[in-house]
């Protein structure tokens, strides 16, 4: 079907339906935050009712057409790229919060609702939506929910499979089904849990239960720099070791620290090999008992200077230097690419001077700003596209980085998910058995493949071409190169 | 320099896995349905099945515990109360604080289960601590979902989806959990009042950010539970009032509610609910309640015919999973019966576990 005929004909199959089909308005739409690929739709629609999104997928399914689901489009791996013979289905028109309930300490809202937006909803029943990544001015739950998205806060209070109660969701038939409840819990198959962070392939999200939380009647910020990378991953290790768990713990290293003190000027020790930020929430006398705790444990680690944020406004300004630390490094290099592998906490510093060895090695720069309390890295390759071999060369030392994460026992990716960014990654975390059933239960709910294909999951041949990339049993795909 | 990456362990090596798996395939071409088991203590729990049992019991044993990381693997037939005994020693616990039943009782079967106790509201439901599960699958072959770091997007989340699935995606081998420190202090708050009355009471105290990890109403006393350093505790109690039990008095309480509080008279028929918060206590003949979950969880034992609880259910959104005189949930719409299904088809595509022994809606 051509871009044109298939305008008209969901047009007339769903009424009031806003479509787009012109290059021209859905260059808007070619990609998501994953900037690098792009691919226009054959048509974008935005419903702004429930069942119209059930009408263009019962359309879609009977005209065997592909469908991808776009919230925000902040995602950072491609999760919403179109396809290129499909239709996108853009949520951001289901924006409205449906509920907030105190007294269940839960809120109801439709999938375009944006995350801060929740919060601030919230805000004057005292409570609060606690995860909270980075895009959360502009991400939406819908997404949130499609990617688990996690934040800084995760440490404490959870990725958002932690903060749901319940997903509405329209089938690929076009039919509508809820997964969990307005209850803790439910019989049969938890398959709130399979849902979440399942990327756009299962189904449709059109409502979203969260749980609120009380907010905490005080927060904090201590910054602690330290002389060595190694030394301050070695210090977050410590402190959950000491059986604290901070509301978010964050490590920026040297490159990152100066990038982001350029950029705004938050008072980071410039000279510091690594800063690391502990945020501490609770009563004014439990804070001044955790943070003499946490600033034992962080001296005896090797801090060289604690800084403790003694107003909202010292702690925002703590605070700004991370929060702006991507846009920061933005400024090093003409273009950078930021990496999401997870690792046990207790080899943070071990892999972070693995990481500086690879680097060096590659001749590309890497500067780590990430959630360190959850072992969560964050390495941005800085490169410039426009050199010959540019993107491949940024990339390579990414997988490399990746299969280190899986060498180590960890995960391809944290909280960004797989899209088709880490398709290949994919390839050295799981084997085939795994992406068997991953293949089996996504036909369990999309027997024809037609939500969001060519994501999250890759293709048993994809991976046997990749090859030498499988890592098995914790082998490094390249073993002869020396171990850190 | 250092010694890297501890090697993953090559499960497919192991005599035991490999039986297991070869038990499986078996049973698949021949058209026999196993029945995963571990140490055969929570029969009560289960819908009666035919089929052959897989005995899963004796592969046991912790496999990892890294106290500063805060998670623990162990094989799934380790017993729960030695997992805990383990983890004491080093301070640590589940934060999910399940029921332990029987000194046989094994991990795996808990999280067959997924029965959380209750800290559940405040701290952490059994599959939000779940953080990976190696299984043999329907086919019998090994499979390795999740692992042990916190955060992990990769692939669908099948670890998670392990918790409450009685048996019927697969043999589980080996788990993962996360792991919270022990706390400083405990102290819990009591007030005798009405059922009316605590219930009522309840959302003011979960509305405090802070240290509460228990809400409940048992025997005519509404129980605040409170954890963590020395300092919040002692606000955060004073500030609930009530008087405080002597940790003994509090720490049985909290057990029974744990364990199951209630146990069914002659011609009563035992219910576990799930309910909204606000849900009003029902007019039934004969009932006898205890809350948790600051009103989210409700025990009831009462004569009231079967039919009477699930439309009280259905008229509030809740679930209820009744215990005794055997097991049987309350009715879901057909469309997720059918998803659930295939789900379990995914998993196990030659129905070799034949979906386990998870209650089904009818006696």
């Amino acid at each position: 079907m051509d871009r044109h005929t298939l305008a008209q004909a969901l047009a007339r199959a769903v009424p009031g339906l806003e479509v787009v089909a012109t290059p021209e308005a859905l260059r808007p739409f070619e990609s998501d935050g994953l900037t690098a690929l792009r691919q226009l739709p054959l048509v974008a629609v935005l419903p702004d009712r429930v069942e119209q999104v059930q009408a263009v997928l019962r359309f879609c399914f009977e005209a065997k057409i592909p469908v991808v689901a776009r919230g925000a489009g902040t995602g950072l791996s491609g999760g919403a790229l179109p396809c290129e013979a499909g239709v996108l289905l853009v949520l951001a028109k289901l924006n409205r919060i449906l509920e907030i309930n105190p007294m269940r300490q839960c809120a109801r809202l439709q999938p375009g609702v944006r995350n801060l937006a929740i919060s601030e909803a919230a805000a004057p029943h005292d409570l609060f939506y606690a995860p909270d990544p980075s895009s959360q001015i502009a991400c939406s739950i819908g997404g949130n929910v499609a990617e688990n998205a996690g934040g800084v806060h995760c440490l404490k209070y959870g990725l958002t499979v932690h903060n749901l109660l319940a997903v509405t969701i329209v089938t690929v038939e076009g039919d509508l089904l809820t997964l969990g409840g307005p209850t803790l819990e439910a019989p049969g198959l938890d398959l709130l849990a399979l849902f979440t962070g399942s990327e756009g392939l299962l189904g449709v999200v059109v409502e979203v239960t969260v749980r609120l939380r009380p907010i905490p009647a005080q927060q904090e910020v201590l910054l602690a720099a330290f002389d060595s990378i190694r030394a301050s991953g070695d210090a977050v290790a410590a402190v959950i070791a000491a059986g604290i768990i901070p509301a978010g713990m964050e490590l920026m290293d040297k490159l990152a620290v100066q990038a982001a003190e350029d950029f705004v000027h938050a008072g980071y020790p410039r000279d510091a090999a690594a800063v690391l930020l502990c945020e501490l929430d609770g009563a004014p006398a439990v804070l001044a008992e955790t943070r003499e705790r946490v600033m034992a444990v962080l001296r005896a680690a090797g801090a060289s200077s604690i800084t403790v944020s003694d107003s909202d406004e010292a702690r925002l300004r703590l605070w700004s230097g991370r929060k702006n630390a991507f846009p920061a490094v933005g400024r090093l290099a003409p273009d950078y690419y930021c990496m999401d592998g997870t690792i046990p906490r207790r080899y943070l510093g071990e892999v972070l001077d693995a990481i500086a060895a690879r680097s060096e090695a590659a001749g590309l720069p890497v500067a780590n700003v990430f959630h360190a309390g959850d072992g969560n890295l964050h390495p941005l390759i800085l490169y410039d596209a426009n050199t010959p071999d540019g993107v491949a060369r940024a990339e390579a030392l990414g997988n490399e980085i990746l299969a280190l994460c899986v060498a180590y026992g960890g995960s391809v990716t944290g909280e960004h998910g797989v899209g088709v960014e880490k398709l290949d990654a994919m390839c050295s975390q799981f084997a085939p058995p795994e992406l068997a059933r991953f293949k089996a239960l996504k036909a369990a709910f999309d027997p024809e493949g037609l939500l969001n294909p060519g994501k999250a999951v890759p293709t048993l041949a994809r991976c046997a071409e990749l090859g030498g990339m499988h890592v098995h049993h914790g082998q490094l795909p390249h073993p002869e190169l020396p171990r850190l | 320099m250092s010694a890297g990456p501890a090697p993953r362990r090559d499960l497919s090596l192991d005599p035991f896995v490999q039986d297991a798996a070869e038990r499986i395939r078996q049973a698949a071409a021949a058209g026999v349905v196993l029945i995963p088991r571990g140490n055969s203590t929570r029969d009560a729990a289960l819908r009666a099945h035919a089929g052959e049992a897989l005995a899963l019991g004796a592969y046991a044993g912790i496999v990892q515990h890294t106290p500063t990381e805060l998670v623990v693997t162990a094989r799934a037939g380790t017993p729960l109360r030695t997992l805990v005994a383990a983890l004491a020693a080093e301070g640590q616990r589940l934060p999910f604080e399940p029921p332990l039943g029987d000194p046989r009782a094994t991990l795996g079967g808990a999280v067959a289960l997924g029965t959380s106790g209750p800290a559940r509201p405040y701290r952490a439901a059994l599959r939000d601590a779940l953080l990976g599960v190696t299984l043999l699958d329907g086919t019998g072959t090994l499979c390795r979902f999740g692992g042990e770091v916190m955060k992990n997007v990769a692939g669908f989340d099948v670890s998670r989806l392990m918790a409450g699935s009685y048996g019927q995606l697969g043999a589980m081998l080996e788990i993962s959990l996360r792991l919270e420190p022990c706390p400083e202090v405990t102290q819990t708050q009591a007030l005798a009042c009405d059922l009316d009355d605590a219930l009522a009471r309840m959302p003011a105290l979960a509305a405090r950010p802070g240290a509460l990890t228990g809400l409940a109403w048992l025997d005519g006393q509404l129980l605040a539970r409170f954890e963590g350093g020395a300092v919040e505790v002692a606000l955060d109690a004073a500030a609930a009032g009530g008087e405080t039990l002597p940790p003994p008095v509090a720490d049985n309480l909290w057990s029974t509610l744990r364990e199951g509080p209630l146990a069914p008279l002659a011609g009563e028929h035992l219910w576990r609910l799930a309910l909204p918060v606000d849900a009003p206590v029902w007019a039934l003949p004969s009932a006898r309640w205890a809350v948790d979950w600051g009103g989210g969880r409700r025990w009831l034992s009462t004569t009231a015919p079967d039919a009477a609880v699930e439309q009280a259910l259905s008229a509030v959104g809740g679930h209820g999973l009744r215990v005794a005189p055997s097991v049987r949930r309350s009715p879901q719409p057909g469309a997720l019966r059918a998803l659930e299904a295939r789900v379990a088809g995914a998993m196990d595509p030659s129905g070799v576990f034949a979906h386990g022994a998870a209650p089904g809606e009818a006696d």
